[in-house]
């Protein structure tokens, strides 16, 4: 029997569930669940709006990437991702999107470090070994890790504009970026799950490894890490809500 | 060469997953990063103190830098001649760290602050003359393969990790034992690697008895070397198990200071040596062991500390390099293992394990002022 056959139901059954925990875990997370609840600091706050600027002032090249490898039954959802975040689709660029987030939030004067947070990211991406051995695994890890953020946002986006309008008091326009993704209906984060499944049967992959991939890729839980730093996550598992 | 100032940074760096062993769990780094300047040329060493290993804690590397290193340093031309710059410097630190206060409880050797300074001086002097270290140290093997290791927990967890450690082309794998799940742990994760090179580290969690039991059966395993099976306390008893031992015997935390390998030589205690920089002192006090070593056929293997950054990583390296012909090689975990470096790119091992020579002066890590100044949650600094 070809061992490849059913990867595509299997992972996307456990992709659901891994994605699912990490939103749950992001959610009950203390520095989170202050900040939806109003009792952060306005630093807090503003360190939030910096970190989500970093994580995705360079997000259309890590879709370009994940397009680049796509098989046919993915590339057109990552092609769409791809026009929307450069503003190709007839919608703002996604980076415009941020600069309006930071000058809402007066925090114009952190593009500079912003950008360069950016850039030493994708320079410590390109520069460093590859721990996998094949474009094949590093482009599943890549797209599990995209597909995550999309999941992710359409299901919490909405909420973090309303605790940024309310407890931080940004207006409408700086919030944008927020907003159009929680517009990103759940049969859009689908389809993004969809494209992972389908890159997965193409490429051939055993269950077991694609299903290894993505735990290694979202072990740290990605949304904690990106927005809260590094071993947040370890460090919300120890603190009591 | 005269030093124009000396900081200390004391870091907090978050793992991106837990680190668990026989005696310790950790989430985070603390490492300490020494810097050192002359002439407009910023040198970085590191330390990782360990009070179980060597005695040092923290405190007392900052203790035994700014009451007592520093004022002996400040004012110092340190003896840095172009030829022999290893050795130069290694007899000076030696001098120095010799004659330096011991704390009190279970110290044993200024081992850590040692490490820093050396590499810290090492690194500085090579940028002043736009030096690599491997023009110093040159390297006997154009790469090394690093090994994994598997940490303690759950049969479960340990099988998903070596199967990671498997997409990653890692062959050779540590596995970190000392519990009652210890031979479950193995098992499952040989059922996962297949025919590859395991072997595994107690930490000196097993008594003489409990060691020879667990060693018989790691044998049918097809273990190939444990890392300190008794502890440093029962350093004693090394020499009746490694007589008859089916598992070749490594030592580790009890090899600290040269004293301890002369004794280890003379009752043939060990079929190997764990160097590591950190808890040796630094690279100078590591040639030095590694060529004790060779004479008796013991075999070296280069260890490495749990949280170590790009600069430690990057002189374990050039070492590993250097000597070639180690059984084993650790560390160069990097941005693995650590949710921040302090270097861009972070030191660490690629596909396969493998790892290549560095370019660049110095070390050969990178360090980024701002990710340093970022991470400290202590700060010391001074000029003359």
């Amino acid at each position: 029997m070809d061992q490849t056959s059913g990867v595509a139901a299997g992972l996307g059954a456990h992709l659901e569930s891994a994605y699912q925990a990490s939103i749950r875990e992001l959610r009950q997370a203390p520095p989170y669940a202050r900040l939806v609840a109003g009792r952060a600091a306005r630093s807090e706050y503003d360190a939030f709006v910096l970190e989500v600027c970093k994580t995705h002032s360079l997000s259309a090249h890590f879709v370009a990437f994940a397009f680049s490898l796509a098989p046919p039954g993915a590339a057109a959802t990552l092609q769409h991702n791809l026009l929307e975040e450069l503003g190709a689709d007839g919608g703002e660029p996604h980076p415009r999107l941020l600069s309006a987030l930071l000058e809402g939030a007066g925090l114009a004067h952190e593009a500079a470090r912003v950008e360069r947070a950016g850039r030493l990211r994708l320079d410590d991406k390109v520069l460093e070994p590859l721990f996998y051995g094949s474009l094949r695994d590093v482009g599943l890890a890549a797209l599990v890790e995209i597909v995550g953020f999309e999941v992710m946002l359409s299901q919490v986006a909405a909420e973090m504009a309303r605790f940024l309008r309310e407890h931080r008091g940004l207006p409408e326009a700086a919030l944008a970026w927020f907003t159009h993704h929680a517009e990103v209906d759940l049969e859009h984060a689908e389809q993004g799950k969809r494209a992972v499944c389908e890159y997965a049967e193409h490429y051939r992959f055993v269950l077991a490894d694609a299903v290894a991939i993505a735990d290694a890729t979202l072990d740290q839980n990605i949304y904690l890490a990106r927005y809260f730093g590094a071993g947040s996550a370890a460090a919300a598992r120890a603190e009591p809500a | 060469m005269k030093l124009d100032g000396l900081s200390i940074y004391c870091l907090r760096i978050p793992f991106v997953q837990a680190f668990r062993h026989a005696t310790k769990e950790r989430h985070e780094s603390d490492a300490i990063v020494v810097e050192v300047r002359s002439q407009g040329a910023v040198g970085y060493g590191e330390a990782l103190p360990r009070d179980y290993v060597t005695g040092e804690t923290e405190q007392s590397v900052v203790d035994v830098f700014t009451q007592y290193a520093w004022p002996r340093l400040a004012n110092r031309v340190l003896d840095a001649p172009e030829q022999g710059l290893l050795e130069a410097l290694g007899r000076q630190l030696d001098e120095l760290f010799q004659a330096a206060p011991a704390p009190e409880g279970g110290f044993i050797a200024h081992n850590s602050a040692r490490c820093a300074l050396e590499l810290a001086l090492l690194d500085l002097s090579l940028k002043l003359r736009q030096q690599n270290l491997g023009e110093l140290l040159e390297p006997r093997v154009a790469r090394v393969p690093y090994s994994g290791v598997i940490t303690s927990g759950s049969p479960e967890r340990a099988a998903a990790l070596a199967r990671k450690l498997v997409l990653g082309g890692i062959g050779q794998i540590k596995i970190k034992v000392g519990d009652a799940l210890d031979l479950e742990r193995v098992r499952a994760v040989r059922e996962v690697v297949g025919e590859r090179s395991l072997r595994v580290d107690a930490n000196g969690a097993w008594t003489l008895e409990e060691a020879q039991s667990r060693l018989a059966t790691l044998a049918e395993l097809g273990v190939e070397s444990c890392e300190e099976p008794l502890g440093r306390e029962r350093m004693a008893q090394l020499p009746e198990l490694t007589a008859h031992s089916p598992v070749p015997i490594v030592v580790d935390e009890s090899l600290v200071t040269a004293a301890d390998a002369r004794v280890l030589l003379e009752r043939g205690a060990c079929h190997g040596f764990n160097l590591r920089l950190n808890k040796l002192g630094g690279l100078w006090p590591c040639l030095q062991l590694a060529r004790a070593a060779a004479q008796p056929g013991v075999w070296c293997q280069l260890g490495s500390h749990v949280g170590e950054t790009s600069i430690l990583a990057a002189a374990g390296r050039q070492l590993a390099l250097h000597l070639g012909g180690l059984r084993f090689v650790e560390g160069s975990f990097g941005s693995l293992l650590l949710g921040q470096d302090i270097a861009s790119p972070s030191i660490k091992f690629g596909h396969g394990g493998w790892g290549s020579a560095l370019s660049g002066p110095g070390l050969g890590a990178s360090v980024l002022p701002e990710r340093l100044a970022a991470l400290a949650v202590r700060h010391w600094s001074s000029t003359p």
